[in-house]
């Protein structure tokens, strides 16, 4: 027979075993409910994403493809226009500037929205656009490479959306005269890599700092990829970007 | 009265047609047929027989490369491809599928004009605002229009012209470099020019590069 004081631990014991069942229960059930709602939110990320994708799309095809030709329509039947004197000529001569303008910039918002290339011709060849527009307004030199086929068209519009942001950065922030950029296939992940010998900053700063819309873009859209993203940076040596997407 | 060049105007917007149609229109040129999309244009250009066609390449239904590489498997060449001056990557697809030419589409009716009638001759025609950065990507492409065709003979002094030229250098500059005047520089571009049967210091770059002129690689 089991004396009083063992009989008190048993149930002590017994106690504490049925309160520690509890608890993981508990903390299982939590994890699950966080997991999911995170897979849920992911998932939800995505469709927004998705949706706001599709809409620049059609927005920027409608703009680009649409209006774009009936402002060049415009100045075709202007050109038949025979001016009576020089006042009439100067007005004719500005219009025409004014929609040759009108169309530059309209397509030039339209292929910020959307490079209609990203669709038609894939990953690679949106950037190299992308770069040689960059380049020729900046004179930052590119060295770029592409050697990683098989991203899908999805995954291609968050990768050209990032590329596009730090390159934009860089440009913008770093002094660089130099990036080398370059995405390959290593085993099952997209390997991107972006390279500058601009100023660099300081990384603590950074990350705190990097609440910025653009930043903050980039993240969301890393998230929506499973990408891993690391980041050096030396001040007066330059950044390096490192991004690794999965796949599948 | 000489004969007047057949054109046939392939675009989906009405607009845009009428206004090409009426602008070419003239004792030249005759708009015989017009299409909205590729299929069309296909249909028309069979029916009609044209002497060059004029086409949009983002249409509905069929785009204008499809219906450039239709067109072409039928032995038709004389080909111009329309397009906005940002669509470099549709451009060279274009050609590499059969356009002869292409042109920029806000340009100026005389140029449209041209172009009709040097491709009309078997020419390739490169609109005038073609920048350095798509002259680049139709020399990294496919098309050549210089295949199985004899190439005449260029001198050193003509070859070193050329490959400064390439380097987008204007007449007074090459003039410094290789201690000549800036008129005698334009007497050997306007013989260049001839030789290559081309218009512009881009013809003469994708017509040097492609016929190998150059012993060097070019400047990328």
């Amino acid at each position: 027979m089991y004396s009083e004081e063992n009989k008190i631990y048993i149930a002590l014991v017994g106690g504490l075993v049925v309160l520690m069942v509890l608890i993981t229960f508990y903390l299982v059930t939590i994890i699950k409910y966080h997991r999911k709602k995170a897979a849920f939110n992911l998932e939800k990320l995505q469709a927004d994403f998705d949706h706001l994708d599709h809409e620049r799309e059609r927005i920027a095809s409608d703009l680009h493809d649409d209006l774009g030709s009936f402002l060049s329509a415009i100045r075709l039947h202007l050109q038949r226009v025979e001016p009576r004197n020089e006042e009439s000529a100067a007005i004719l001569k500005f219009s025409e500037e004014q929609l040759d303008q009108s169309v530059n910039k309209l397509r030039r918002i339209a292929f910020n929205m959307m490079p209609g290339v990203l669709h038609r011709k894939g990953l690679d060849e949106a950037l190299t656009e992308l770069i040689s527009l960059m380049t020729n307004s900046s004179g930052i030199r590119v060295n770029y490479k592409y050697n990683a086929d098989g991203i899908s068209h999805a995954k291609a519009i968050h990768i050209y959306r990032i590329a596009q942001e730090l390159l934009n950065n860089i440009i913008k922030h770093s002094k660089a005269t130099l990036v080398t950029f370059t995405i390959s296939k290593i085993k099952n992940e997209m390997v991107l890599q972006i390279i500058d010998n601009g100023i660099g900053f300081d990384k603590k700063l950074f990350l705190k700092k990097s609440s910025g819309l653009g930043m903050r873009n980039i993240k969301t859209r890393a998230e929506v990829l499973k990408a891993k993203i690391s980041l050096a940076t030396l001040s007066g040596k330059g950044t390096y970007f490192l991004i690794k997407i999965p796949f599948k | 009265m000489r004969e007047k060049i057949r054109v046939i105007i392939a675009d989906d917007h009405d607009i845009y047609r009428d206004g090409l149609k009426l602008l070419l229109n003239s004792d030249e040129i005759e708009v015989v047929g017009e299409a909205s999309n590729g299929i069309q244009l296909l249909d028309e250009a069979r029916k009609y027989k044209p002497d060059v066609v004029l086409t949009d390449l983002m249409m509905p239904v069929s785009t204008g490369i499809e219906a450039i590489k239709e067109l072409k498997k039928e032995n038709f060449e004389r080909i111009i491809a329309l397009s906005f001056f940002d669509s470099d990557t549709l451009i060279v697809e274009a050609l590499e599928s059969g356009a002869m030419g292409y042109l920029h589409k806000n340009v100026q009716k005389e140029e449209i004009v041209e172009a009709i009638k040097d491709v009309y001759n078997f020419r390739s025609y490169y609109s005038k605002a073609t920048d350095m950065r798509l002259a680049r990507s139709i020399i990294k492409s496919r098309y050549n229009p210089y295949l199985n065709k004899s190439v005449p003979f260029f001198t050193l002094q003509e070859i070193e012209i050329i490959r400064l030229i390439c380097e987008e250098k204007s007449s007074p500059e090459i003039g410094k470099i290789l201690n000549m005047g800036t008129r005698t520089v334009e007497g050997h571009r306007a013989k260049i020019v001839q030789k290559m049967n081309v218009r512009t210091p881009v013809g003469i770059a994708i017509y040097a590069i492609k016929n190998k002129l150059l012993p060097d690689d070019p400047p990328q």
